[in-house]
């Protein structure tokens, strides 16, 4: 179980962690999500004591970490797969950590074995591959056997086959009753992964909830609509009708309208018995990718506060242009805006 | 590669159950908690554990490996050569031990890379947040650094001053005649300890600044310097800095050094003051600090 209560770090101006309250619990892999940037390293690394929060607590199994009786016993972190010394042998690495633990030799070619590292045991780690160094942060992470296990981004690096198995390993891992949390910027591999989720943004808690339940609130379906090109009054009639029949019609800048709360068919109907033609009639449903960007988009609004981005307390008849860049975001099929715009709607 | 199957805890005991896996978020968490691991036979880790890993760390890599070979290397060498030259023009009473005062400074600033290297080498891979994330007992990591530093420099700076010595006396002995053995003992015990000192200083130097490039100069800016600095500063001053530099230290050791009444011993006594107080602040730093 790992507690954070209140937990805030600050950088001379810059506040990095702000706030956070959360735990992690046993038996189910956590995944930690948010962009580049969002707080998720710095949180992990004031869960394993390397830095000192600027106030609040963060905990494991109830004691701060740097008390813990057995540290390497107790919890396993993967932090940054290149922090090793790049003229250590593997198996060297792994023996002066084991050994700092008060683990024995015997261990350290079990974890080699277990994460396939076994043949280049012996190979200076510095020449390894990124995915290779994965595997000997993970092995590290391994070695005392731990209840509780932190990875930073383990998959980074990885090929398919690489990617499979630390997700089998961690849900393994969680199984056995352990306590996984595990971060990332990409939301597919953690709908894959994980079962619970906890969402941060500038360093704030946007969400703590299951992947399941996130999923439910933040991707309603859509449909989008677009009636011919340069008839206005057409959309603004059928936006007019559908906002009567209990939908919510929200403006695409490319002209369509992006409709929530009635079906596809439902919307033709309508359309039909008011005369109006559609040029595309598309139902969508968000990809959690999405709704994952509008929930971290909304933070990065909620940070810059520029004036032509609007907030998210007022927001115009139209998008605005995508502010800036999304952090850490993957390409999706919709533009950044019409996200955005979306992130608004539900919080409305 | 192989991939093997996912089964984290090695040993049999990954085969048994320790819970009904992962059937929906609410139903965990909310109940009571059994540590599904067994309890470990395996003692809490103490000093012993931390110095046994700092050992395989300093012995694991090429570059201290090489630093202390290239710092024995300078002394015997270096100190070796200028025997070999001496030899037939040495004259009864000659301090033969003073031929070992060149390969010794040079041997010294080996030690300092190596004492610095051995602090920053993991600051600057970001192994040291690896190492404390195992240990997050600060003090005891610094500690064992230094102890297993200490111990290999004074074993190596002591048998390398000694093979030094032992080479003088066998070869100019005939010449020169019997060396004190006061002289001797300033020499190859001061020298270990001296030696062993100066890597201290290097380890709470590097401990301190983080960064090996930054920490070397800083070191060898402090042998060197008090020497030229000394020349300029003055008639009050300038003596004082001369006479406990680094590189003066050093020369009363081997019996060459500039002021007679200063004792090789009171001004090695200096140094390691010196070298206690960058300590206590490096442990200070080393405790408090984000890493």
């Amino acid at each position: 179980m790992i507690e954070a209560h209140g937990l805030t770090k600050r950088y001379g101006p810059r506040t990095a962690v702000d706030g956070l309250t959360f735990r992690v619990r046993p038996g189910v892999v956590t995944g930690f999500l948010g962009p580049n940037g969002s707080g998720k390293s710095t949180t992990m690394r004031m869960a394993v004591g390397l830095e000192a929060p600027t106030s609040g607590t963060v905990t494991v199994g109830g004691v701060p970490y740097r008390e813990l009786p057995n540290a390497a016993r107790t919890v396993g972190a993967l932090l940054d797969a290149r922090a090793v010394h790049g003229g250590r042998s593997a198996r060297n690495h792994l023996l002066c950590l084991a050994q700092l633990a008060g683990i024995g030799a015997r261990r350290v070619d079990e974890v080699l074995a277990l994460v396939g590292l076994s043949e280049v045991a012996g190979r200076r780690c510095g020449g390894f591959s990124l995915g290779m160094g994965q595997r000997l942060g993970i092995a590290a992470a391994l070695l005392g056997d731990p209840e509780v296990l932190l990875l930073d981004e383990p998959v980074n690096g990885l090929d398919p086959e690489g990617i499979h198995w630390v997700r089998t390993l961690m849900r393994g891992l969680a199984a056995e009753g352990r306590t996984v949390l595990v971060s990332s910027h990409l939301m597919s591999e953690m709908a894959l992964t994980a079962d619970h989720l906890v969402v941060i943004g500038r360093g704030r808690l946007l969400a703590d909830t299951s992947v399941r339940e996130f999923v439910e609130r933040h991707s309603a379906g859509f449909v989008r609509v677009r009636t011919p090109d340069g008839a206005g009054e057409q959309r603004a009639r059928l936006a007019g009708v559908l906002v009567r029949a209990g939908a919510h019609a929200e403006p695409e800048p490319d002209g369509a309208l992006r409709v929530t709360g009635l079906t596809a068919a439902r919307i033709s109907d309508l359309a039909h018995g008011h005369g109006v033609r559609l040029h595309e009639l598309a139902p969508h449903h968000a990809s959690l990718e999405e709704a994952y960007m509008r929930l971290t988009q909304g933070a990065v609004e909620y940070r810059s506060a520029a004036p032509a981005a609007g907030g998210p307390a007022a927001p115009g008849p139209w998008p605005p242009a995508a502010p800036g860049h999304a952090p850490g975001a993957v390409p999706h099929p919709y533009d950044t805006a019409a996200a955005a715009a979306g992130g608004r709607e539900s919080e409305a | 590669m192989a991939h093997p199957t996912p089964s984290p805890a090695g040993g049999p005991r990954a085969d048994a159950a320790y819970g009904d896996g992962p059937s929906g978020d609410a139903a965990h968490g909310d109940g009571p908690y059994g540590r599904p691991l067994p309890e470990s036979p395996v003692q809490e880790p103490g000093l012993r554990h931390a110095l046994a890993s700092e050992w395989t760390k300093i012995r694991s890599v090429p570059s201290t490996v090489w630093t202390l070979a290239v710092a024995v290397g300078a002394v015997v060498g270096i100190g070796g050569a200028a025997v070999a030259w001496s030899r037939g023009s040495t004259r009864p009473g000659d301090n033969i031990l003073g031929l070992g005062l060149g390969g010794f400074l040079v041997g010294q600033i080996a030690v300092i890379v190596l004492g610095v290297l051995t602090v920053t080498s993991e600051y600057g891979s970001g192994m040291i947040r690896t190492t404390l994330v195992v240990c997050p007992r600060r003090t005891r990591v610094l500690t064992a650094k230094a102890a297993v530093l200490a111990g290999l420099v004074l074993v190596a700076g002591t048998a390398s001053v000694g093979l030094f010595a032992a080479l003088a006396v066998l070869v100019l002995g005939p010449g020169a005649g019997p060396q004190p053995a006061g002289r001797l003992l300033d020499a190859v015990a001061g020298g270990g300890l001296y030696l062993t000192v100066v890597a201290l200083m290097s380890l709470a130097v590097g401990t301190l600044l983080r960064h090996g490039a930054g920490a070397i100069a800083a070191m060898i800016g402090f042998v060197l310097l008090p020497v030229v600095l000394g020349l300029f500063a003055g008639e009050r001053l300038g003596p004082y800095l001369l006479r406990h530099s680094a590189v003066a230290t050093s020369a009363s050791l081997f019996g060459s050094g500039l002021d007679p009444d200063t004792g090789c011993w009171r001004l090695l006594a200096t140094l390691a003051g010196l070298t206690a107080v960058l300590l206590a602040g490096a442990y200070a730093a080393a405790v408090r600090r984000d890493v």
